[in-house]
């Protein structure tokens, strides 16, 4: 079910009354009603994949209480290799299984031995690259004894599936969230009318920003050979600003779907195109997912010198490229972002901005203005690697857009779609101390004014949405 | 809580009630609501049923045939569409005599495909549901809502771009905006330098193999059926202008006359061309390919004397033959 369809618009409420009127007095039959609209949720897609959910969080479940009933270190990294397993084994078949065969086909291809095997019809379940991690970060912190095992089967299943962010995230982390599932819930108003406006604001973002790009961008790269330079630079910065809406609309809404329901999910996104440089931007793109990484994963590895935090950072970024996708273009696309960060630390500039640009003021300085379009290009360019398959596609791409043909002016998109994203960057510029671009609720002006915004934004939605796209984070 | 949703209520009424007059309004102001209604009302009197696309709808009123006729000719509707409702109504039309089915050049090359513009109200009107059909094809609002929202606007801004239709579903009255024709004042000239000319060109010289077969196995069980049930199947392409006719390629036409040639030795089926029925009177056509009521009104009660014959003549062969 996509989060922006009419269906979900009829399915939310009914839960929401379900949760909030019937079964607020019983946090168990709340949990139940969670962990079944989370199926439905899922199974709407399809259903047979409801078993690998089921299966993956029976593993840990077991898992987490075999973790409490025993000291001994070898059985415990016993079970947490079992959960490991288990998981990447899992999400291993189904997203890597024929990457790693055309590979090792390649591979023997260079060495002049010639043989093929047939790839395997695979379907990617939608979210799996999601809640593996999700469930694995439990496991690993019952191992840490960061956290006791559940023994609480509603709870635990519900937090694996829990369906405002089962597919696209924010990734979140077992000692965060399953504690929440854990006690009683009371609905804050201010929490729920904020939930609302931050799930108008990603509705927004998604369908009247990332669809009426969705177009262009695609319309451009099919076709790449016949455009100019120019085009297809700005196709790759259009495309940027069709994933941060697409992806980050999608993240407001969970967010905010949750907290209608009392809970608190971690920031995914920070305003990322108001970062002076890649180590700022990676503080604010796709948060749950780095740092995910960083905790569970680097945070292993022992040492302080700068090598060792280039050599980390270089791992998190490796990882995070074969995270996204089965192709040697996302583990350049990795890499790359990997050198850039490195650089960084080497000029000891990986800390230099912790709070957001012009704090306080109404318009960056020029130089900051420069390090932001700065950072947006690298973003962008490196880009390449991350929209474009094949490889060879990616360097034909960037060969044709760095040719002569640069300087000629470049074909844009519709004036509709250009409106949106101006009217995106301003909302956003003026809104980068809050959490969201339509927090308002601070805002000391009269509420039909309020209101009025907020059916203006419903129109735009209607009225000027593009033409409905799945989430783009979806295939991952 | 309660104060959240007692707010939450107050937000919403003013875009539900909005929303939801304007539901009502499209719904009742409906052609395909006109059309069901027709039929559901007249089921056990029926004897003709129209079948095609937006030329058979808009060329024969079925007030102006001496015959009880049914008009399920829609806008954009294949035969693929088509057959879905054939399939839906013929079983419960038990006086059902003639079927004319439209033949324009073009048709056995086009299919409507799942997410065809017309799917929601084939779903809300016919309880015809094609295999994805979401939550939003159950209402016309959600199913196309800046198309809906528009026409609703122009109807209110003008009400002569709120067309008038009879209980048949055939409109007697254009809408302001759709009379190209007249806006262009008739004048040939004019017509041929305007890029709404020739829209529909494309459309029916296009060649599709896949459609094209899968397009003939329909209409031969379409064949089967009415030869089963002794209907008189009436292939028939309606009048368009010349200047939609001179630009026909010779392959599309000769398309379709290989499929007439194979199917016209049958008694029960004939093959009724009025392509070039007035063709250079531009002042009986609303667009190039569309009569004006005016012209469906000559149309169709040259159609109804020739149909008033073909009932003679067939009876007279079916006595002969009895004999």
């Amino acid at each position: 079910m996509l989060t922006t369809s009419l269906e979900f618009a009829v399915f939310l409420p009914c839960v929401f009354l379900l949760y909030w009127f019937v079964l607020n007095k019983n946090l168990k039959l709340q949990n139940a009603l969670i962990l079944v609209a989370s199926y439905v949720f899922y199974g709407w897609w399809d259903w047979r994949f409801l078993l690998l959910i089921a299966f993956s969080s029976a593993v840990d479940f077991t898992v987490g209480i075999l973790l409490n009933k025993t000291d001994q270190p070898s059985s415990r990294k016993w079970l947490l290799a079992t959960s490991i397993f288990v998981n990447l084994g899992l999400l291993g078949f189904f997203k890597y299984f024929n990457f790693f065969l055309d590979s090792f086909v390649d591979t023997f291809t260079l060495f002049g031995a010639n043989f093929s095997i047939d790839r395997l019809n695979i379907i990617l379940p939608v979210g799996i690259s999601f809640y593996t991690l999700q469930t694995l970060s439990y496991t690993i912190d019952v191992y840490d004894r960061k956290l006791k095992g559940s023994k609480d089967f509603l709870a635990f299943f519900a937090y694996v599936s829990f369906f405002p962010q089962l597919v696209a995230g924010p990734i979140e982390r077992a000692t965060q969230l399953l504690p929440q599932f854990q006690k009683k819930r009371t609905f804050e108003y201010d929490k729920a009318a904020d939930g609302l406006r931050q799930i108008l604001w990603g509705l927004f973002k998604k369908i009247v920003v990332a669809d009426n790009l969705a177009g262009y961008t695609s319309s451009v790269i099919a076709n790449y050979e016949s455009h100019n330079g120019s085009t297809l630079f700005l196709a790759l910065c259009v495309f940027a600003i069709q994933f941060y809406c697409d992806f980050s609309g999608y993240s407001d809404i969970a967010i905010g779907t949750g907290r209608l329901f009392g809970f608190s999910l971690m920031k995914n996104f920070d305003y990322p195109f108001f970062s002076r440089n890649m180590a700022e931007l990676w503080q604010r793109w796709h948060i749950s997912l780095i740092t995910w990484f960083r905790d569970y994963l680097v945070r292993r590895f022992k040492g302080f010198h700068k090598w060792d935090m280039a050599r980390n950072i270089f791992i998190i970024f490796l990882i995070t490229g074969i995270w996204h996708g089965a192709d040697w273009t996302y583990i350049i696309w990795g890499v790359l972002h990997g050198l850039l960060f490195m650089t960084l630390i080497f000029a000891k500039k990986r800390k230099k901005y912790k709070v957001i640009v012009a704090k306080g003021k109404l318009l960056p300085s020029l130089t900051e203005a420069g390090l932001m379009i700065k950072t947006f290009v690298l973003f962008t360019i490196t880009g390449i690697f991350f929209l474009i398959r094949p490889l060879d596609k990616c360097f034909k791409y960037a060969a044709k857009m760095f040719d002569l043909s640069f300087f000629s002016l470049p074909e844009l998109p519709f004036n509709r779609a250009i409106a949106a994203v101006v009217l995106l960057f301003v909302i956003e510029w003026f809104q980068r101390e809050k959490e969201h671009g339509l927090d308002i609720s601070n805002l000391s002006i009269p509420k039909t004014f309020k209101w009025g915004i907020y059916y203006a934004l419903i129109f735009t939605i209607f009225y000027y949405g593009g033409d409905q796209q799945d989430f783009l984070y979806f295939q991952f | 809580m309660k104060k959240f949703l007692i707010q939450l209520i107050i937000f919403i009424i003013p875009v539900g009630m909005i929303l939801v007059s304007m539901e009502v309004y499209l719904r009742q102001n409906n052609i395909y609501r006109a059309k069901k209604t027709f039929l559901d009302n007249n089921k056990q009197d029926i004897e003709a049923l129209i079948l095609g696309p937006s030329y058979s709808w808009r060329s024969i009123n079925p007030e102006f045939l001496d015959t009880k006729t049914a008009s399920l000719a829609h806008e954009a509707s294949a035969i693929n569409t088509n057959m879905m409702l054939f399939d839906k109504y013929a079983p419960q039309l038990p006086k059902l005599k003639y079927v004319i089915f439209d033949l324009s050049i073009g048709f056995l090359d086009t299919h409507n495909e799942e997410n065809w513009e017309s799917k929601h109200l084939f779903n809300i009107y016919y309880d015809i549901k094609s295999s994805n059909n979401n939550l939003e094809d159950y209402f016309l609002l959600s199913s196309n809502f800046k198309y809906y929202t528009k026409l609703c606007l122009s109807y209110i801004t003008d009400p002569d771009n709120i067309p008038a239709f009879n209980d048949s579903g055939f409109i007697y009255k254009l809408s302001k905006q759709e009379d190209i024709f007249r806006i262009h004042e008739y004048n040939s000239e004019r017509l041929k330098q305007a890029d709404v000319l020739y829209r529909r060109l494309d459309y029916q010289n296009t060649i599709n193999e896949e459609n094209y077969h899968s397009n003939i196995d329909l209409l031969k069980g379409l064949i089967t059926y009415c030869r089963e049930n002794k209907i008189n199947l009436i292939f028939i392409s309606p009048p368009k202008s010349y200047l939609n006719n001179e630009k026909i390629s010779t392959e599309a036409i000769t398309r379709r006359q290989k499929f007439i040639d194979d199917i016209t030795p049958d008694p029960y089926i004939s093959f009724w061309n009025y392509e070039n029925f007035h063709e250079q009177d531009i002042n009986l056509f609303y667009d190039d390919t569309h009569l004006n009521p005016k012209g469906a009104e000559l149309f169709t009660k040259t159609l109804n004397r020739k149909l008033d014959n073909y009932l003679i003549n067939r009876n007279r062969a079916e006595m002969q033959s009895e004999f």
